[in-house]
């Protein structure tokens, strides 16, 4: 039988013993990556929101934000993305021997579930619960005759999804009481501001043109913000994936010029030359306050 | 102390390393159980064909297997005794008894074997001090207390003790040294090399692996694959290929890798099956008989699941609150495991006096387990692999408890043109049985994939799409997949907005040897102005996004 101890986790987290003090503070990411993190690294106990302006790129951006813990050894839950491509999960680097997929949760268990799954995972990957508009059935796969046509297109965005309110407070004492990092995909919480936000704002492929060649790279740029030391609002560019499919760090693109790109010397495994050309991409936006 | 010591890997937090067993082995066990002398030429007759002998009569030329004319015309004053089913297990009872005063969990396989895993047992029989090799010392008083027992049914120095990797490698070194030979320990992972020299067939049998097919040790030997070494030494890729499943553990067993699994599974209560007798039984003919639908419905239960268990632990209680509980090696068939409860009564209605139940059989349980899970697991400190791995195993029994059974997954790769179809969702609960690492087909070139980088939104089912030229007429794909004409607006219906770069076609023609399976598609990459990439498919005139390059 398994241990009937975390069900309630959150609903009363107080009466939890806090892991966070007893193991490593932070979790490694890919290094071109770093930037984004104040720390360099997830730091366990917070909360990273996953967005993407119309260029989209969030789920890319995600997986690959967590694969290198995930190569670390820590396990990784993806909650409510039934549509979630997982060849591009492996490709994003995700060991596939730690990763959990729970694709529906129905509302009513939602919180339970999500309990259940922080007592035994590092990284919480989680979309807004179903709110009934999600596509995903496993029932009727094969031809896709039976389609209803109905829209996949609109996300749950920033419903929550009849969920109580309060559930990004939740989330955020979840993560803080057992030491994980909790991802939000693409989920707007209201009144809820995470420790790290990242935002694709621009979201470029490369290596598609009218009638041949195919997708090759993208080149995204990524805002970040959030709060504490995450509240200086950055941008930086990434290649991702890059040519070898990983990420590294890009330049941003010159108005009316097709460059290369640093990918094409094939120095997308960020060594140290590789930091200071993603210092030289980064532009730093100063705000005086605090991000939004 | 985390040294791996030959007595007990169990503390290393790694892998368990190989289950270490010992073996009891008493060769000719149908002999001693029908009373017969060892210096008296006697041999046991079943269905015309000896099965066992004593070695005064095997000195002779009598040989297990023959007939029985045969045997005479070797030894004519050899004594035929008829094979007795109940005496066999209610002689073998006091040899039970002996070994479990040393382990709880005694696997008995046949009157005459038995095995117990021998990790915990060598730590806590170890001699005092320390000193010496405390598996040999544990298989020295196994086989010194064994032998009081075979010395007061006239057979001293029967028994054989052997302590190697897994239960059937144990086993198999024990039944195959000579008579009278002290207690062999075969050091960690040597035990394929102990068995090496062995024909081969000792292993390719049905009685050793379920469903092996009784000619494979045959034709290993046409092969010129005699003994177990040179079977040992094939690719086990090969082994499947040319020989099929049972066969793989069979090779697995011939490498010294056990068939038991290092780390089991705790069995699903639902496996365990009930049986309440009304009235009480008392013989055992009569429980065999109530038995039978209990045992299928066990071994219909353990199948319909895909798994199976090397190990059953049956259990009487009788009316009188008496139980008796015994683990028996369940070698996957329900007859089998009728015989097992049939001789475990008999053994417990022979046994001393003292411990014979006094009513009859009102409860039987068939449960099964994994003697595995029971020497226990050294888990690492906080923070390790193990520990982690655990919790996470722990989770998927919850979310499972929650959201019903296959609600986690895990993905596993698979070969496949389709986004859909190169990694799929296994449920995490199999993830285990199933090797991930190894599908056939992984490494297969998939002609007509499309090109990496992988989508990062795979819809299932697709949503359909119109892609029209620039003229606003449907574009096709013809026989030669050729396009109608380049695509110029793609999108929902309605919703279509301007290409800007696009590629392909990569036509697809999948099964097209079976009717119902063949599908004929061919993919598009299309990217709008704006919004990601979409991977289109024309299939059978018809538009259908399959994902998105989000």
């Amino acid at each position: 039988m398994p241990e009937q101890v975390f069900d309630s986790a959150l609903i009363d987290p107080s009466v939890l013993v806090a892991p966070s003090a007893l193991v490593r503070h932070t979790l490694p990411v890919a290094d071109a990556m770093e930037k984004l993190f104040p720390e360099g690294g997830m730091v366990r106990g917070t909360t990273v929101a996953v967005d993407a302006a119309d260029g989209a790129g969030a789920t890319s951006l995600a997986l690959t934000m967590v694969a290198a813990a995930s190569q670390a050894g820590s396990w990784v839950a993806v909650v409510g993305m039934g549509d979630l491509g997982l060849g591009a999960l492996l490709a994003c680097g995700l060991d596939p021997g730690r990763v959990l997929l729970v694709d529906r949760v129905p509302t009513a268990d939602w919180p339970r579930v999500i309990g259940a799954l922080a007592a035994g995972v590092d990284v919480l990957v989680v979309a807004a619960p179903d709110g009934g508009g999600r596509t995903g059935q496993k029932t009727d796969r094969g031809r896709p005759g039976r389609n209803s046509g109905r829209s996949s297109g609109g996300r749950p965005g920033s419903r929550s999804g009849g969920l109580a309110s309060g559930v990004g407070r939740r989330l955020a004492t979840l993560a803080r009481e057992r030491g994980n990092v909790v991802v939000t995909m693409r989920w707007e919480i209201v009144g809820f501001e995470p420790s790290v936000r990242l935002k694709v704002v621009d979201s470029q492929w490369d290596g598609l043109d009218r009638g041949y060649g195919h997708l090759r790279r993208r080149r995204m740029a990524v805002e970040r913000s959030g709060r504490g030391s995450a509240a200086r609002r950055q941008q930086h560019w990434l290649w991702l994936p890059g040519d070898d499919g990983g990420v590294c760090a890009a330049d941003p693109p010159i108005a009316g010029l097709d460059d290369a790109g640093p990918c094409d010397a094939g120095a997308c495994d960020a060594g140290p030359s590789d930091r200071s050309a993603s210092d030289e991409g980064a532009t730093v936006l100063e705000w005086p306050g605090r991000g939004s | 102390m985390n040294q791996r010591s030959p007595a007990g890997a169990a503390g290393s937090a790694g892998s368990p390393g190989p289950l270490r067993a010992l073996a009891v082995w008493c060769d000719q066990w149908p002999v001693i159980a029908a009373g017969a002398a060892p210096d008296a030429p006697t041999a046991v007759v079943r269905s015309g064909r000896v099965v066992a002998a004593t070695p005064v009569a095997t000195g002779a030329g009598v040989a297990v297997g023959q007939r029985r004319r045969e045997a005479q015309s070797r030894c004519p004053d050899i004594e035929l005794l008829p094979f007795d089913d109940r005496s066999l297990a209610a002689t073998f009872e006091p040899v039970v008894a002996a070994v479990m005063a040393f382990s709880p969990t005694v696997e008995v396989g046949h009157p005459g074997d038995c095995v117990l895993a021998s990790r915990g047992p060598a730590r806590y029989f170890a001699p005092p001090g320390g000193v010496g090799d405390a598996e040999a010392s544990l298989a020295h008083q196994v086989a010194d207390a064994v032998d009081v027992v075979l010395a007061d049914m006239g057979w001293p120095g029967w028994v054989r003790v052997a302590v190697a990797d897994g239960a059937v490698g144990s086993r198999l070194v024990a039944a195959h040294l000579t008579v009278g030979h002290t207690p062999l320990v075969v050091p960690v992972g040597g035990t394929a090399h102990a068995l090496s020299a062995l024909p081969v067939a000792v292993l390719a049998s049905p009685g050793v692996v379920a469903g092996v097919d009784p000619g494979l040790a045959n034709l290993l030997r046409r092969l010129g694959l005699g003994t177990v070494g040179a079977f040992a030494s094939l690719e086990p890729a090969d082994v499947l290929a040319r020989f099929g499943g049972p066969a793989v553990m069979v090779h697995a067993l011939a490498r010294g890798v056990d068939d038991r699994p290092a780390a089991a599974e705790v069995p699903a209560p639902e496996l365990v099956v009930v049986a309440t007798l009304d009235p009480p039984v008392e013989r055992a003919d009569a429980l065999a008989f109530a038995a039978r639908p209990l045992a299928d419905d066990f071994h219909h239960r353990l199948a319909s699941r895909g798994s199976t268990t090397s190990v059953v632990s049956v259990e009487f209680e009788t009316d009188h609150g008496e139980a008796c509980s015994r683990l028996w090696r369940y070698d996957a068939s329900s007859a089998g495991l009728v015989d097992r409860i049939r001789w475990q009564l008999d053994g417990w209605l022979s046994g001393p006096v003292a411990a014979r139940p006094t009513a009859g059989v009102v409860r039987l349980r068939l449960v099964p387990g994994e003697v595995v899970a029971a020497t226990g697991r050294q888990l690492g400190f906080w923070g390790e692999e193990t520990a982690a791995d655990q919790r996470a195993a722990r989770v998927v029994a919850r979310v499972d408890a929650l959201l019903g059974p296959g609600s986690v997954a895990m993905p596993g790769r698979r070969g496949g043109r389709s986004p859909a179809e190169q990694v799929v969702r296994v449920p995490a609960g199999v993830v285990a049985a199933v090797d991930t690492g190894g599908m056939p087909g992984l490494a297969a070139p998939w002609p007509g994939s499309v090109p990496p980088p992988a989508p990062a939104l795979v819809h299932d089912p697709p949503w359909a799409v119109e892609v029209r030229d620039a003229e606003g007429a449907v574009v096709c794909v013809d026989g030669r997949s050729h396009l109608s004409a380049p695509p110029a607006h793609v999108g929902r219906p309605g919703h279509t907005q301007q290409v800007v770069a696009w590629a392909g076609p990569w036509p697809v023609d999948e099964r097209w040897w079976d009717p119902v399976a063949h599908r004929r598609r061919a993919r598009l990459q299309i990217q709008c102005v704006e919004g990601p990439p979409l991977l289109v498919a024309c299939e059978g005139g018809r538009w259908w996004c399959e994902a998105t390059y989000d």
